[in-house]
């Protein structure tokens, strides 16, 4: 370890921060104005810590972070003895609800919340080889009104009544 | 074969564990070539490892026709078969003892033993198979690269490998193709506070031949138990100190 320490100090530090300035320097001098006012105008989405509730008034934040809040509910789902239920995938399908009529479709179907972005955006993922991507029906992870619900905002407050009566009973971990 | 021996087996492990992984962490991110980077994930804060959750099996209670555990095993984690034995999933299968000597049969279920000596856990290159702080042993299937060195090492039989597509997956227990899979004594009702399917199974035939309880609380009926019957170790001489015993057979 010590040794890869002092090549990282010695050798590449300082060859990736002239590597960095020269790049910065050559986006500054050759970026055209126009296009460093429209990077202003829209200023970068904050990564950030994600808490429960919190992605339904900003959806930029999530589309920015959900890979964060996966990996971290992944590595705790596995691996925690405590295990906290948070961030289940089961939760995410429950509430992102594609019907075709009366059922939900699964990732099969390329009009699945999933797939509506991961398809424009050309990124195939691997969750729903091993994972349910229909809504959940056990009464333990998620309350049935959430998955009967039939807007997004009425799953979102019933869902919000469930974390509430879970954490009231102590059970919410 | 004492339940201290236990808890001591246990300790010594999780701390083992624990200080390897602390040198991982210490490790952070590791800069193998330029440009690529080994990032270790970080360990979680709330393992106190005071628990050790275990099955004490009745071979006196379990019959030969009733296969209530294995069915709601089946159903309870979506192991579904396509009438191909050879590779169809089992975490728990039903075996017929004979004693040479007395011609004493015997029958019992038997799963992943949730060794703490775990061998799967020890070959794994990945570090997919795993022990909980609490004794249990999984695979995180999102590190498993089928290798299938656990299905070769466990001396029980007890890891199994989809070997085909999961049509649709238990939402409790997710499971796909080309990943190694066995027993996790229902993590997610344990979770939760309920208990395996298998036991509740079993308790609602009426047999009553699996136990389920915390090994490490000697104030616990499954603890008293194992002391009160000398529950024995499958395959004792291995030493894999699991923590599924069976009462009634000679081991
Ligand atoms: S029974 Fe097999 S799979 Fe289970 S912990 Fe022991 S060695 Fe691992
Ligand atoms: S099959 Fe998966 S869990 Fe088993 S030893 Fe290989 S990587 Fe580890």
């Amino acid at each position: 370890m010590q040794q890869y320490n002092t090549i990282l100090r010695r050798r590449l530090l300082p060859a990736l921060l002239l590597g960095a300035l020269l790049t910065a320097a050559g986006v500054f001098f050759a970026a055209p104005p126009h296009q460093a006012a429209a990077a202003e105008a829209a200023p970068p989405v904050p990564k950030q810590k994600l808490v429960r509730g919190h992605w339904s008034e900003n959806p930029e934040i999530m589309r920015k972070n959900h890979k964060e809040l996966l990996l971290e509910g992944m590595t705790n789902a596995a691996r925690a003895t405590n295990r906290k239920d948070d961030n289940t995938i089961e939760r995410c399908v429950t509430c992102h609800i594609v019907r075709d009529g009366e059922k939900p479709v699964s990732a099969a179907d390329p009009r699945h919340f999933c797939n509506q972005c991961h398809a424009k955006a050309g990124v195939s993922i691997d969750c729903f080889t091993c994972h349910a991507s229909l809504p959940t029906t056990d009464p333990a992870v998620m309350s049935p009104e959430v998955r009967n619900a039939d807007t997004v905002k009425e799953r979102l407050q019933q869902w919000q009544k469930y974390t509430q009566e879970q954490a009231a009973k102590g059970t919410g971990k | 074969m004492s339940i201290t021996g236990n808890k001591k087996t246990a300790c010594a492990e999780s701390s083992c564990m624990q200080s390897r992984r602390r040198f991982l962490l210490g490790a952070g991110a590791i800069l193998l070539a330029p440009g690529v980077l080994l990032t270790v994930r970080p360990a979680l804060a709330d393992e106190t490892g005071r628990q050790r959750w275990g099955l004490l099996i009745d071979t006196r209670r379990c019959v030969g026709d009733c296969s209530a555990c294995v069915t709601a095993c089946s159903t309870t984690h979506g192991l579904v078969s396509n009438g191909r034995p050879a590779t169809d999933p089992q975490w728990i299968r039903k075996v017929q003892v004979t004693d040479p000597g007395t011609g004493h049969v015997a029958h019992m279920p038997i799963m992943c033993q949730h060794c703490g000596n775990a061998q799967c856990v020890e070959v794994c290159p990945t570090g997919a198979s795993l022990k909980r702080a609490d004794g249990i042993v999984l695979v995180d299937k999102h590190l498993c690269i089928g290798c299938r060195y656990c299905v070769m090492a466990c001396p029980f039989k007890a890891r199994g490998f989809a070997h085909e597509e999961v049509e649709n997956p238990s939402p409790v227990s997710p499971r796909g193709k080309g990943s190694a899979e066995g027993c996790t004594m229902c993590v997610h009702r344990i979770n939760k506070g309920q208990l395996p399917a298998c036991v509740e199974a079993c308790a609602r035939s009426g047999h009553e031949a699996i136990l389920f309880g915390d090994l490490n609380d000697p104030t616990s009926l499954i603890a008293k138990r194992v002391v009160a019957f000398g529950a024995a170790a499958l395959r004792a001489d291995l030493r894999t100190d699991p923590s599924v015993r069976y009462v009634g057979v000679n081991l």
